[in-house]
């Protein structure tokens, strides 16, 4: 059958393709890696091969994304949150061990080589050290000197005049040079033609210690604070990251600083969150129902008019609102000032930021809420209102009794749903205000309007003060959380309104 | 009488309601009406009035790249920035990631309308769960995969398109639980006359389904590409070479640090971004109506 061949081509292919990979990846050091690829790949050709598979080959495709793009991730960033990841602990323990030990200096009455460099008549570069050891100038960054066996090679060569030397080592700089007889690489001294041997600032000891070569003091390891540590304090940089457990969690509960940020980031995120789903329903659902009226003309073209809003790209209307809210220049402030109103700080003052970010939202959501009302009045048989005009029940009990009702049914999910998008608009708070105005007194970069993603990502990726993955990890879990109990109410929502129906 | 007073007062709250909407209309499209007039505002600086004194197309010509001469001092102008370029790196990766999208998705969300298997109710418990995630939340995450990926891959690294563009990927639970919905209100009967005629469900899929349901797909692949156009964070986060950036934050960039010289300029970008986006959106907003509130969140 030709489907048959098909897949039987595409399961070789897989076949080739996974083993090719992981071969490499053992290779080039990753043996866990490589392993977990062999599985998979074993388990990607039995699903496309065996019958009894055959569901799971459907399932296939979105299932391996889900698994790598999205369980995976927020297993990472739970991992991450565990550990002091940020600026200056970016390695791990042995990565720093081996940074350490490549440092050198140049000890105050080092040994020095004298050289000479020869252009062959076969137009070889050759730098020649009087201990007799050579090497080939060519282009490169890194060069080990040999025993030069025969000074027959440099016979009929030209050497090179000191102007000449210094001119090619100010075209080609950065250097290193390895010299068979001394264990530390070479310094070069390029304009008086010479090589001086440096020396290691560390020694490595036994069980990962080290020693400094210069004053004898010896460093351990401190897992407390992630850095080398010497006998009488002294600490060594750069750090190294390690597990440090529920700590971050811990020091946003019990560090009073990081306490009073967070507290007033999660209570903000919350208002912001039920005021932005709160008003732009109350104002879509008042325009849905102005509109949805069978004796108003130009109906559609209301519609159309009044969604224009949601179809621009937020982050372009959060921008063009960043201009207009502008204290000295900005549009809005021009035409209070029309109205003799004096100018207001909408982004440099606490309040009025969260004011503004609230108003430009209202503007970026209306449109949905009006939509999706909009849907449901339409589906609302006219005989309903009939039959509650029939008993005398007023417009008012009319929206109170059968449209709200209706309506709350209908897309009560959505709230939620728009509850949950907006806890994590960080489009609509941090390109309109960046987070700010800053929180005063704070240790970390923290604004009065900061919402916890934007706060994450200002931990994480704002170098101001530093990068903190871990702590920033540490919000991006707690947000997780959050979400996910408030789908979980979702569900439990959606579940009794269709066991009521 | 009686009866005369209330058609007067029905006439009354209909104009009222016309006048009421269209002052309302006013007011909400202010600022995209002002952004319309200031790109072509040739002195359109932050401060500069509503209505422009001339109109040029100066500012248009300096987000296209192409050069003109300043009307005050004379000079030759060309932007420095690739705005154009920008614009197109946002277009290709969208379109990219919602041809993939709609490639992972479809066969899932077929399998989860139409077989029994065991783990079907957990599956789709947990697909309803995880689809409400924004990826955002994990953008630490991403940042060192790639970073790891990149060293081992290099086109799927920090700071290329296609490490981003595998990032957006993990969006597919949304897509699988929105086609889901579409392919759960195709009738059965039309499948089991294929299968006893011999057709395996692969082929059914192929031949039967997709051709019906090109409709939704056409729409999650316009939504997928709206809204991977318009995500700022997974890029700022990815991307670091101004030639790679994406619209969204290659825009940032240009205007956070001079907002009040470049506004002009700025206006005009944000219509050349606008405007495609918009077209689209009015191409498939019915279906936000009926497709996402009701077929969506209804198992």
């Amino acid at each position: 059958m030709k489907g048959n061949s098909a897949l039987t081509f595409f399961n070789l292919f897989v076949f080739i393709l996974g083993f090719f990979s992981t071969y490499v990846l053992w290779n080039i050091g990753h043996p866990f890696l490589s392993i977990a690829l062999a599985f998979f790949t074993i388990f990607t050709i039995s699903v496309f091969s065996l019958n009894r598979f055959y569901t799971l080959r459907f399932l296939y495709p979105g299932l391996t994304t889900f698994l790598f793009l999205m369980v995976l991730p927020i297993f990472f960033t739970f991992v991450i949150s565990l550990s002091n990841l940020s600026t200056g602990h970016f390695f791990d323990k042995d990565q720093v061990k081996d940074i350490l030990l490549e440092e050198s200096y140049l000890p105050d009455n080092p040994t020095f080589i004298k050289f000479k460099i020869y252009q062959t008549t076969n137009k070889k570069t050759l730098l020649v050290t009087n201990d007799d050891h050579y090497t080939e100038l060519k282009d490169k960054k890194e060069y080990s000197l040999a025993p030069l066996v025969s000074r027959d090679i440099i016979q009929e060569s030209r050497q090179l005049t000191p102007l000449e030397v210094i001119s090619y080592f100010e075209k080609n700089q950065n250097i290193q040079f390895d010299h068979p007889d001394h264990f530390d690489e070479l310094f070069l001294f390029y304009r008086s033609s010479k090589l001086a041997n440096l020396r290691s600032r560390y020694l490595p000891l036994e069980n990962d210690k080290i020693q400094n070569t210069q004053t004898g003091e010896i460093y351990t390891p401190d897992f407390e604070v992630g850095r080398y540590v010497s006998e009488i304090g002294h600490e060594l940089m750069p750090g190294f990251y390690r597990w440090v457990g529920f700590s971050n969690y811990i020091s946003l509960i019990t560090n009073k600083d990081l306490r009073r940020s967070f507290i007033n980031v999660f209570i903000w995120t919350m208002t912001w969150g039920f005021f932005s789903v709160f008003l732009s329903f109350s104002l879509g659902i008042t325009l849905a129902i102005i509109v949805n009226d069978k004796n108003l003309k130009l109906k559609a073209v209301y519609r159309n008019l009044l969604i224009l809003p949601y179809s621009i790209p937020f982050f372009i209307s959060v921008l063009i609102f960043k201009g207009m809210l502008n204290k000295d220049f900005g549009l809005i402030n021009e035409m209070l000032a029309f109205f003799s109103i004096p100018a207001v700080p909408w982004l440099e003052h606490g309040t009025w930021a969260k004011v503004a970010c609230l108003m430009v939202n209202l503007w970026l959501g209306f449109p949905y809420m009006f939509l999706v009302t909009t849907g449901v009045l339409q589906s609302i048989p006219e005989s309903l209102y009939d039959a509650a005009k029939l008993e005398n029940a007023g417009p008012l009990t009319r929206f109170n009794k059968i449209t709200l009702p209706l309506i709350m049914s209908a897309i009560g999910p959505l709230l939620i749903g728009s509850f949950a998008f907006n806890i994590n608009n960080f489009v609509g708070i941090y390109l309109l205000t960046g987070g700010g105005p800053p929180m005063e007194g704070a240790s970390t970069q923290v604004g009065k309007t900061d919402i916890l993603i934007s706060y994450t990502y200002r931990l994480a990726f704002e170098g101001g003060q530093g990068q903190d993955f871990g702590l920033a990890s540490s919000i991006a879990v707690i947000i997780f959380m959050i979400v996910a109990t408030i789908t979980m109410f979702n569900f439990r929502w959606f579940k009794t309104e269709n066991a009521n129906a | 009488m009686h009866k005369e007073f209330l058609i007067k007062q029905k006439g009354i709250i209909t104009l009222a309601k016309h006048l009421g909407l269209i002052s309302f209309l006013l007011i909400i499209l202010f600022p995209i009406m002002a952004i319309i007039s200031i790109s072509l505002n040739p002195t359109g600086g932050i401060g500069s009035s509503v209505i422009p004194d001339n109109i040029s197309l100066n500012n248009w010509r300096y987000i296209l790249g192409i050069p003109y001469e300043d009307p005050i001092s004379g000079e030759i102008i060309e932007s420095s920035f690739p705005i154009l370029r920008w614009l197109l790196n946002s277009i290709k990766i969208s379109f990219i990631t919602a041809f993939l999208m709609l490639l992972l998705s479809t066969t899932s969300a077929y399998a989860l309308s139409r077989f029994r298997f065991r783990a079907r109710e957990t599956s789709l418990l947990v697909l309803m769960v995880i689809q409400m995630f924004p990826n955002i939340m994990a953008m630490i995450a991403f940042y060192f995969m790639l970073d790891f990926l990149g060293q081992i891959i290099p086109g799927i690294g920090t700071d290329t398109h296609g490490g981003l563009i595998l990032v957006y990927l993990g969006g597919t639970p949304f897509n699988i639980w929105l086609i889901k919905g579409y392919f759960d209100t195709i009738p059965k009967s039309i499948e089991d006359s294929a299968i006893l005629d011999g057709c395996t469900r692969f082929q059914v899929f192929m031949k039967i389904i997709l051709p019906l349901s090109t409709p939704i797909l056409t729409v999650v692949g316009l939504l997928t590409f709206i809204n991977t156009f318009s995500d700022f964070i997974l890029p700022s986060v990815l991307l670091k070479s101004q030639d790679n950036l994406t619209f969204a934050v290659g825009i940032q960039i240009f205007i956070s640090d001079a907002f009040s010289s470049r506004w002009g300029q700025f206006a005009a970008a944000c219509l050349l971004g606008a405007i495609p986006i918009s077209a689209i959106f009015y191409s498939v907003h019915k279906y936000i109506v009926s497709g996402l509130s009701l077929g969506g969140v209804k198992g």
